[in-house]
């Protein structure tokens, strides 16, 4: 039943939503902010051309929202920093840094998940100097630029920016994490 | 003297036949079949194997480049689209599924491509774009002389030392001239691209595109894009789908695995269900 009307709400929506959009512009992900969702893994959909997360996410006042997080790549590109389909399973708790919407709906651009373990997932090529750039005008294949100062946030009880200067200990980690990984998996180059 | 004059006539008339009917058996052996000699020329070919990916200090290309010279009414059109983007609001160009078709095939791809040398002809495959593909007749053949429109174009190429250039006419007027993926025009018809493609170190390849579009472009453009060659066999390309991102996997009421539609914003973003 449950599955019912949420297939029915999906039939609604598409109803009201024509855009087929395969790959797409970014620019409707707010650079200048950026949210802490904290919360667990709903799914993580390794599909092109866009990795997909959803997460749902604590606020506050302790309410749960769903969320939807985009990934800015495709699993090739994704498996290639060293990231697989296993990366964020069903039910792992999870803080995922966003670039949310600028509309204010529940969704964003990934920026990076700190997992419970302490790992920290980015999706940036090894090569990619720590946010040197963003892509104003598509999904780039990496990360696209934190400008963390004076970020507003609201989401989670961790919710707040990324203290400025900070960012590239964050890369460092990541970068760090998923060369281990690549390691660990045999993908090192 | 005058039988000798026939003669002379009648045999240089048989060279040129003989002569000609060897181009037309040529032609027929282009079109439709290959030989050992060209299946060796391989060897002598550059090594393009391997998997490529897009450098990625060209990430933000062609916008750190300047733009084309366009024609006023398209530059008016991309001033739109650009103030647009800034403001949040893309207009995208890549949607429905529709191949990104020539040029956005080289410019625009954000994935890893390879190159497939057979004999006759070389083959571009990317992960880009559904893992679409070009082909490139290098059999000396010509365009055909009524071809039909398509979004890659029809594409001969030939081997000038160890520099493939590309001639691709007969591109459908739609694709776009990309400077984004929400900051496009249509080229309207009547586009030409000639690209260099060649090796520019052990393991770096650049595609050098000049593009003619008269109904949208002012003068022709001319676009660089670089690749960076994967040392990792284990960095294999993979199957690239355009849309499958549109979708959200789930079990219906028979117990069948099916794709539903997910909802997305006005430009493009997924959103969850109740919003």
């Amino acid at each position: 039943m449950k599955n019912t009307i949420l297939l029915a709400t999906c039939v609604t929506l598409i109803a009201t939503t024509s855009t087929a959009v395969a790959h797409h512009s970014f620019a409707m992900y707010d650079t200048d902010k950026v949210v802490v969702l904290t919360g667990t893994v709903k799914e993580f959909e390794w599909t092109n051309p866009h990795a997909l997360l959803w997460i749902i996410a604590t606020t506050d006042g302790g309410s749960q929202d769903l969320w939807t997080v985009e990934l800015p790549t495709s699993p090739g590109n994704l498996a290639r920093m060293g990231w697989s389909k296993h990366s964020l399973v069903h039910g792992q708790a999870v803080d995922i840094e966003i670039n949310p919407l600028r509309d204010g709906k529940h969704g964003g651009s990934f920026k990076k998940a700190k997992l419970a373990s302490g790992e920290v997932l980015v999706a940036m090529a090894k090569d990619d100097p720590p946010y040197a750039g963003a892509s104003p005008n598509g999904d780039d294949g990496g990360v696209t630029a934190a400008k963390a100062a004076g970020a507003k946030v609201g989401c989670s009880s961790s919710a707040g920016s990324a203290p400025a200067g900070t960012g590239w200990i964050w890369a460092l980690a990541g970068t760090v994490l998923a060369f281990a990984a690549r390691r660990r998996t045999g993908m090192g180059a | 003297m005058q039988r000798n004059s026939h003669a002379i006539v009648l045999g240089v008339a048989g060279i040129i036949a003989v002569a000609a009917s060897s181009v037309a058996a040529r032609e027929v052996r282009h079109a439709h079949r290959l030989e050992a000699s060209d299946w060796a020329a391989l060897a002598r070919l550059p090594d393009w194997g391997g998997l490529w990916l897009p450098d990625r200090k060209d990430k933000t290309h062609p916008w750190g480049r300047g733009d084309p010279s366009w024609l006023p009414a398209t530059a008016a059109q991309i001033a739109k689209l650009k103030a647009d983007e800034k403001a949040g609001h893309p207009h995208n160009v890549y949607v429905d599924c529709l191949p990104e078709g020539m040029p956005s095939f080289v410019i625009m791809t954000l994935n890893a491509v390879e190159f497939l040398f057979t004999a006759g002809r070389v083959t571009i495959l990317g992960e880009f774009d559904g893992n679409r593909l070009r082909r490139i007749y290098t059999d000396g053949r010509s365009h055909p002389p009524d071809p039909d429109l398509t979004f890659n174009g029809h594409s001969i190429g030939h081997w000038e030392g160890d520099t493939l250039v590309v001639d691709t006419v007969a591109i459908l007027p739609e694709t776009f001239l990309p400077l984004g993926q929400g900051v496009a025009v249509p080229n309207n018809g009547d586009m030409h691209i000639v690209e260099h493609i060649r090796l520019t170190g052990p393991d770096a390849l650049r595609f050098e595109l000049d593009i003619t579009a008269p109904k949208a472009l002012a003068a022709p453009w001319h676009v660089v894009r670089d690749f960076l060659r994967q040392p990792d066999r284990k960095a294999e390309i993979v199957e690239g789908s355009c849309r499958q991102g549109d979708f959200i996997a789930k079990t219906d009421q028979q117990g069948n695995a099916i794709f539903v539609p997910i909802a997305h914003d006005e430009h493009g973003a997924p959103l969850p269900f109740e919003q």
